[in-house]
């Protein structure tokens, strides 16, 4: 009786996040699926005609397309671990407590606090193959000068490094957050009984910490699989199309070529790819949890 | 009566209210159209740009002009969201003059040849400005400026190596067409004789490395089309639609091999460097020869370093060619201001004042006859580095190649940057050009349709 009375307050409560979710998520998504099946008609600026599939029967076909899904693909399966598991180091660092853990604390936030772009031009200076610091470091430990973002086979590596360096310290809050939640007694009670630290981790903070570890792998892999500024800022989707990821080409075929029709398409493919990535993680974490 | 129905309180409050409202509201005298333009905002642009709308708006004081700027990437990528969506709030769009063709068969562009006499049409600019703004017969975007193309020739360093430099025109000695007709047709430099000075210019020194030569926009088809040019090659086939069979044609792959060797063989070019900063390296003497356009000049006086201006180089066996086309100025198709906004485009493209005001604050080569003719004939041209200028109107008489014209003109721009940084960087010109090539084709497409 009381569960039935509470239904229309609970829909009146929900209503504004509904409201929210159907003009800024919703909507735009129907808009992209129906331009997606558009395409610009030359006789006319900004008028559109109807394709059907075929921006994605050409997308399909352009071998352009299955490379930039290798290089999205490809990021992903290792930027997304990659930061998780140093978030994760980082996260279990700061927690400890002893002298001095403010400044290693304050150290990590720095990079929150630099924007993207910005923290895009600062590397850009230091990995410069002619006069960057890190190159001038490297030649003082006997290491040659490296291409990093000129060469094929470092650059997106060079831009992993770069996004991590920038997203870590902000997925180490959550995880930080979610171990100070966990009850020092059940560390103690653990102690006592004679495990140690690596058993006391495995056995007790990663199974509780498993919700907020759910929503930080969730998370990144949205944020990463939609990385964009470093491209943009530093390789332009070079060289040899090794950085061009579908985000980049997305926003190259509409505001460089013009082919609106085509980019959606992409969209729309980048869409579904976050959808059945994060379907997955949801998937194997809460069967582990079950 | 009246004051029961209405206390003075009220009446003045009313008053007071309607007096507020008269001043509020524009007068006839002061109303005035507002010309938005769509420019760039890269450098020293619009300070110039605005002693132009000054001059203009003094003459017409019903007109405002007000520019909304944009650095040189983001300008392209603001026109075509703001023109595909037929944004009226625009009036002008500075147009980069390859696009003409693409931004007429997207209809962005409204037909000029209205707001011109049929005199000024014919004899205004010089007849391969004028060609570039026309599409299908129709004259689409007035011409701004033009430009032309030089290798600057940083005198120091030569002498520090020994080397003799090219026949150039340098300060102290008076610059005469009779004299740059002779260093561009006699003793013009070619690529093979850049190349081997700037190998014994190339060095590392007690005050850094200094590389032998550099492009001003590397990498960029405005700065290289010149190579494939001077060996015979085109980009695209002549109706503008296809990319195979020319952008990977024998000459191309010449010169793509050529540009390959300059970062990976010889060695005399730097990687990295993104276009733009090149002419700041050359002003710091750390460069020995620059291929670059010529609005770099007041740069270069600014910093106080001691060079000469050479002739564009050419291949061996082949024939000059150089770098041509600049900025035109478009008339929106959406604009509801479109006559205030002609006036404007008038002013500054085909007026006497607007267009000496125009080149006398950017120092870009002029595209109309009259400046042109100037700059052959007034005494001031005939001084060093002012005197480039008749360089200028030599290359644009003489060699000066018009980019493409394709409706396609983004995705190729886009891509020959993409395919030539990655020749750069390493990559093999044999596999990079034709993998271009098809890409430009699939692109290309679809206006064969």
């Amino acid at each position: 009786m009381k569960a039935k009375g509470s239904a229309p307050l609970a829909f009146v409560l929900l209503l504004p996040a509904m409201v929210c979710l159907g003009v800024f998520r919703i909507y735009p998504i129907a808009l992209t699926a129906w331009g997606s099946l558009r395409r610009e008609s030359f006789e006319e600026a900004g008028r559109t005609l109807f394709v059907g599939a075929q921006n994605y029967v050409d997308l399909f076909g352009d071998p352009l397309f299955w490379k930039s899904l290798w290089v999205t693909t490809k990021l992903n399966a290792v930027i997304n671990p990659v930061q998780v598991v140093l978030a994760l180091l980082l996260a279990v660092m700061v927690n400890q407590r002893f002298r001095g853990i403010g400044f290693y604390r304050l150290l990590l936030f720095v990079p929150i606090g630099v924007s993207l772009p910005i923290a895009c031009v600062i590397w850009r200076l230091m990995l410069d193959p002619q006069s960057g610091l890190i190159n001038s470091l490297l030649g003082w430990v006997g290491i040659g000068r490296q291409p990093f973002l000129i060469d094929e086979h470092q650059a997106l590596w060079s831009i992993l490094a770069i996004a991590t360096w920038k997203g870590v310290s902000f997925w180490m809050i959550f995880l930080w957050a979610g171990l100070q939640a966990i009850p020092l007694e059940l560390h103690e009670a653990a102690r006592i009984d004679g495990a140690r630290t690596v058993r006391r981790f495995f056995r007790i903070t990663l199974p509780l910490l498993k919700r907020s570890l759910l929503f930080v792998l969730v998370t990144d892999t949205a944020v990463n699989f939609l990385l964009f500024v470093p491209m943009f800022l530093l390789t332009r989707g070079g060289p040899a199309y090794s950085t061009n990821v579908l985000m980049y080409e997305a926003y190259k075929s509409g505001f460089i070529y013009g082919e609106m029709g085509r980019a959606l398409a992409l969209v729309m493919v980048l869409l579904l790819l976050v959808s059945v990535a994060v379907a997955l993680q949801f998937y194997f974490l809460r069967q582990e949890e079950s | 009566m009246l004051n029961r129905l209405f206390p003075p309180r009220i009446l003045s409050l009313l008053g007071g209210v309607a007096a507020l409202a008269c001043s509020l509201l524009p007068s006839p005298a002061t109303a005035a159209v507002t010309v938005r333009w769509l420019t760039l905002s890269d450098d020293l642009w619009p300070d110039c740009a605005k002693k132009v709308i000054a001059g203009f708006e003094a003459k017409n004081p019903d007109i405002k002009v007000e520019m909304d700027n944009y650095p040189f990437r983001q300008l392209f990528e603001t026109i075509e969201v703001r023109m595909k969506a037929q944004d009226a709030d625009v009036d002008l769009i500075s147009v980069d003059v390859p696009l003409v063709a693409s931004y007429s068969v997207r209809g962005y562009l409204a037909p000029l040849d209205a707001y011109f006499t049929p005199d000024e049409l014919a004899s205004t600019w010089v007849a391969s400005s004028k060609q570039a703004g026309t599409y299908q017969g129709k004259f689409l975007a007035a011409p701004q400026n033009n430009s032309a193309q030089f290798m600057y020739v940083n005198l120091d360093l030569f002498q520090k190596a020994g080397l003799t430099p090219p026949a150039c025109l340098v300060a102290d000695e008076p610059v005469t067409p009779e004299k740059v007709a002779a260093i561009a047709d006699k003793d013009r430099w070619t690529w093979e004789q850049v190349v081997e000075a700037a190998k014994k210019l190339t060095k590392t020194g007690p005050e850094g490395q200094v590389w032998g030569m550099e492009f001003d926009q590397v990498s960029r088809l405005y700065q290289l089309q010149a190579l494939g040019e001077s060996l015979g090659g085109q980009l695209v086939s002549p109706d503008g639609l296809k990319a195979t069979g020319y952008f990977d044609s024998d000459a191309w792959k010449k010169a793509a091999k050529w540009y390959w060797s300059l970062f990976n063989d010889w060695k005399v070019s730097p990687k990295g460097v993104p276009p733009g900063e090149t002419a700041n390296q050359f002003a710091a003497n750390k460069v020995g020869l620059l291929i670059g356009g010529e609005w770099n000049i007041s740069t270069f006086k600014k910093a106080g370093i001691k060079f000469g201006i050479a002739p564009h180089p050419y291949f061996s066996g082949g024939k000059p060619a150089t770098g041509t086309g600049s900025w035109h100025l478009g008339l929106n198709k959406a604009s509801k201001n479109k006559e205030a906004a002609a006036k404007f485009l008038h002013y500054i493209t085909a007026d006497d004042e607007g267009s000496r005001i125009w080149f006398e604050t950017r120092g870009q080569l002029p595209a109309t006859q009259k400046l042109l003719t100037a700059i052959d004939q007034l005494p001031q041209y005939q001084v060093f580095p002012e005197g480039a200028y008749r360089l200028g109107v030599y290359e644009a008489r003489h060699t000066a190649v018009p980019r493409p014209q394709t409706p396609g003109y983004l995705q190729l721009e886009d891509i020959f940057a993409s395919t030539f940084e990655d020749i750069r960087n390493g990559s093999d010109p044999n596999e990079a050009l034709p993998a271009g090539a098809r890409r430009v084709d699939r692109f290309l497409a679809q206006f064969r349709k």
